[in-house]
């Protein structure tokens, strides 16, 4: 079953290009036949000349970014871009949400379903689509509305996932907080999940553990596509016998996305290496498993920094109000690839401390394992976890006062293209987001 | 708009006034005044509080959520009624604390419509606006912790992803039906015209099964082949597994989204050629008749292999 890719905004259209390239070369690079088959047909399809096109569709209300992803994918020779699988106007339109939802979304919208129902149509079955954007930040937001707005009155629905790498550092554009929340709280309603790169994080294991002096775009979405990647490429579990998963956002989301109020996943995926320390450093099981259990427990998102202090509560003590420090899950879904893979023990994330207590560990953790290798770990075993938390530094962000409030009807120009009462479903659906999370143990 | 802070003031002053006197004409009878809306939203202290979990539970009451009369309920009983009433109108989140909100939960719902309504019923006993409500009590007995309301929610949408899961496999299992369908076919058929339209299947897949004799084919090629030497022996033909069936859909050549340039071939409906029905239906024709081909094409296969293992000596088939 194929993935359509929905591109959108500057961030989406690099990270998506980066993140097509990671898993072709992934899929190519010795692996094994089957693999590479079934991430190619999930990805990609083959032209009248054998060529690989990218099932996707990218969207920015400039031209520059998408120019660039194009040029990109073409002088790799592996791959390409539909040629009429883009959109994309000459101006953008100065941060407006609104003017994203109310005026762009509406005027391109048969543009733009045309160009996604084109791509669902090429492929024989569609697990899904991957809609790709920032919802928080200052560059371009309006694509994002522009394509929430065309999704709700439309009947091609992104109901299948969403990936959107946040931020969570000192606000660059004054709307940044207002276009967060009526992003998400218009995401939530429409998708089955919704996974979140924190770009703090991201740059930290740039700068931390892979030692990039001066990160650039490229690194930040390097990483981004690794973690992906781990997520998206074929995987193989206890009851496929044999054949590599066929419905890859379907069991993702039926894995870790039951709960309707509970969409949003993060991805902990170790280890980060540079690839000059590659041939000097030794891993196994045993220890991988154990740094990234405690990231976990602790909520940490890297493999620095972790608190070792922070324990999940005894048996005894789980009815008592749990530590703040400890955050529950209500779902956890595992990519071990490497070497040795089935001798990776995954019983230390069984432990019904870890999770909700209205959900066993049986239920609440699922495996897979591809056999394979994310690019250049040839040999070196590598453990990726997608775990679904709420992770703290927003929901503090959230609580902040006059973060975001509801905004008097005098103060942002964004109010003149849409009704208030639209904002306010908005803050009270994400309210409740928010606080259903809190309220998780 | 440029409204002052004060004008706005005012305006929720009287539209709060307005509520109360609504709320109080409804026959409610604990209604607090405006000013303490006002209080509320700053926490108003336990008296406000109370005079808010008083006419939560009134509201319920005459509403029918609840079966109790609140002012019989005490402290701790009278939350719990007013959650297990909130329970009733979707209200799942454990934060009823916020009392002006768990209200304004009740007026969206269309609460106010319904007293509104039941209280002109009373007024005037010659007019009927409703039928008779259904009577939705809920016992303040029932368990209701969060914790079973949110597995509850987690286990229906596990079951809704599980069915969708089916129906991805059911597409697969067609998918894999086809190509084994495609795969039946005799090779001078190539894979790539069963892909195009449904005319071109008529006008090639029909002929050729009425040309065809019996025996040709497969079977054709287990005759020829015993006149030379014996074939070695395996199952009769069984539907590839997953692997199999996933080469023979990455080998079909994929299909263009615009019509192709040439329409001798048939291709995809044009604007001047079948609609979407009739090549529906034609499709559907064009299966059957494959399908049926194929079931004689496997009858006649087995028979020959039968044949031929009887004519061996020492040698039994086991059929599958």
């Amino acid at each position: 079953m194929s993935v359509v890719t929905v591109q959108l905004g500057q961030c989406g259209n690099q990270v998506g290009q980066q993140l097509l390239h990671s898993l072709l070369c992934d899929a190519q690079d010795g692996q094994r036949k089957e693999l590479c088959t079934a991430s190619r047909e999930r990805f990609f399809h083959q032209d009248t000349h054998g060529e690989l096109v990218a099932r996707a569709v990218l969207i920015d209300m400039e031209p520059k970014v998408i120019n660039q992803s194009i040029s990109r994918a073409a002088r790799s020779g592996m791959w390409r871009y539909g040629e009429t699988s883009h959109f994309s106007q000459k101006q953008g339109s100065g941060n407006n949400w609104a003017n994203g939802f109310c005026v762009h979304g509406p005027a391109h919208r048969e543009v733009v379903e045309e160009l996604v129902r084109r791509e669902v149509e090429r492929c024989d079955r569609l697990s899904g689509l991957l809609a790709m954007m920032v919802w928080q930040g200052g560059r371009a937001p309006e694509s994002v509305p522009m394509l929430l707005s065309v999704s709700e009155t439309s009947t091609l629905s992104p109901s299948s996932s969403t990936t959107s790498p946040g931020r969570t550092g000192p606000e660059s554009v004054i709307v940044q907080n207002y276009n967060s929340v009526l992003t998400l709280a218009h995401l939530y309603q429409l998708s089955d999940a919704i996974l979140v790169h924190e770009n703090d994080t991201v740059h930290q294991i740039c700068s931390q553990l892979l030692n990039i002096k001066h990160i650039s775009f490229a690194d930040v979405n390097s990483v981004i596509a690794h973690q992906l990647g781990s997520v998206l490429q074929p995987a193989l579990t206890a009851d496929s016998q044999g054949a590599y998963s066929r419905n890859p956002l379907g069991e993702l989301v039926s894995a870790l996305c039951c709960h309707p109020e509970f969409k949003l996943l993060s991805v902990s995926s170790i280890p980060q290496v540079p690839l000059a320390s590659m041939a000097y450093s030794s891993f196994s099981w045993p220890s991988l498993l154990k740094h990234l259990r405690q990231m976990l427990i602790s909520n940490t998102k890297m493999e620095e920094g972790i608190d070792w202090q922070v324990r999940p509560p005894a048996a005894a003590e789980r009815s008592k109000p749990h530590s703040r420090e400890l955050q529950h899950v209500s779902g956890q879904r595992a990519h071990p690839r490497g070497k040795d893979v089935y001798s990776a023990e995954t019983a230390g994330f069984e432990d019904p401390a870890l999770y909700s207590s209205w959900l066993s560990p049986q239920e609440a953790l699922s495996v897979g394992s591809p056999r394979c290798l994310l690019i250049n770990m040839k040999k070196v075993p590598r453990w990726s976890v997608t775990a679904r938390l709420c992770s703290a530094p927003w929901t503090a962000w959230w609580a902040e006062p006059g973060t975001c409030s509801p905004p008097e009807p005098t103060s942002t120009s964004t109010l003149s293209l849409g009704s208030q009462e639209d904002f306010l479903d908005s803050f009270s659906s994400l309210e409740q987001v928010i606080s259903s999370y809190k309220e998780l143990r | 708009m440029q409204r002052s802070a004060a004008a706005v003031s005012v305006e929720v002053k009287q539209v709060i006034a307005a509520l109360c006197r609504l709320l109080a004409a409804t026959g409610l009878e604990c209604v607090p005044a405006p000013e303490h809306f006002r209080r509320a939203k700053f926490g108003g202290g336990p008296a406000v509080e109370d005079q808010f979990w008083q006419l939560l539970a009134n509201i319920q009451q005459k509403c029918g959520f609840v079966s109790c009369e609140p002012r019989s309920q005490l402290g701790g009983e009278l939350r719990r009624l007013v959650a297990a009433g909130l329970w009733q109108t979707g209200y799942h989140a454990d934060w009823i604390k916020d009392l002006l909100l768990a209200l304004g939960w009740l007026l969206a719902t269309g609460t106010l419509e319904k007293l509104l309504t039941q209280r002109v019923e009373q007024l005037d006993k010659t007019l009927i606006l409703t039928p008779s409500p259904v009577n939705h009590r809920l016992s303040t007995e029932l368990p209701l912790d969060s914790a079973s309301v949110r597995r509850l929610q987690w286990l229906v949408g596990s079951l809704r992803h599980q069915g969708r899961t089916l129906l991805s496999m059911q597409e697969e299992r067609t998918c894999l039906l086809h190509a084994v369908s495609v795969a039946s076919l005799p090779s001078s058929v190539s894979p790539s015209s069963t892909d195009q339209s449904s005319t071109l299947l008529r006008k090639k897949g029909q002929g050729r099964v009425r040309e065809a004799p019996e025996g040709r084919g497969e079977g054709g090629l287990l005759q020829g082949r015993s006149d030379s030497c014996l074939p070695p022996l395996s199952c009769p033909p069984r539907l590839p597994c997953c692997p199999l069936a996933y080469r023979l859909q990455t080998e079909r050549p994929v299909r263009h989204s615009s019509p192709p340039a040439d329409g001798d071939q048939g291709g995809t409906p044009t604007a001047g050629g079948l609609s979407a029905s009739q090549a529906v239906e034609l499709l559907l024709q064009t299966e059957a008749l494959l399908l049926e081909r194929r079931g004689r094409q496997r009858l006649a296969n087995r028979t020959q292999l039968q044949e031929m293992i009887g004519r061996l000596d020492e040698l039994v088939l086991i059929p599958p």
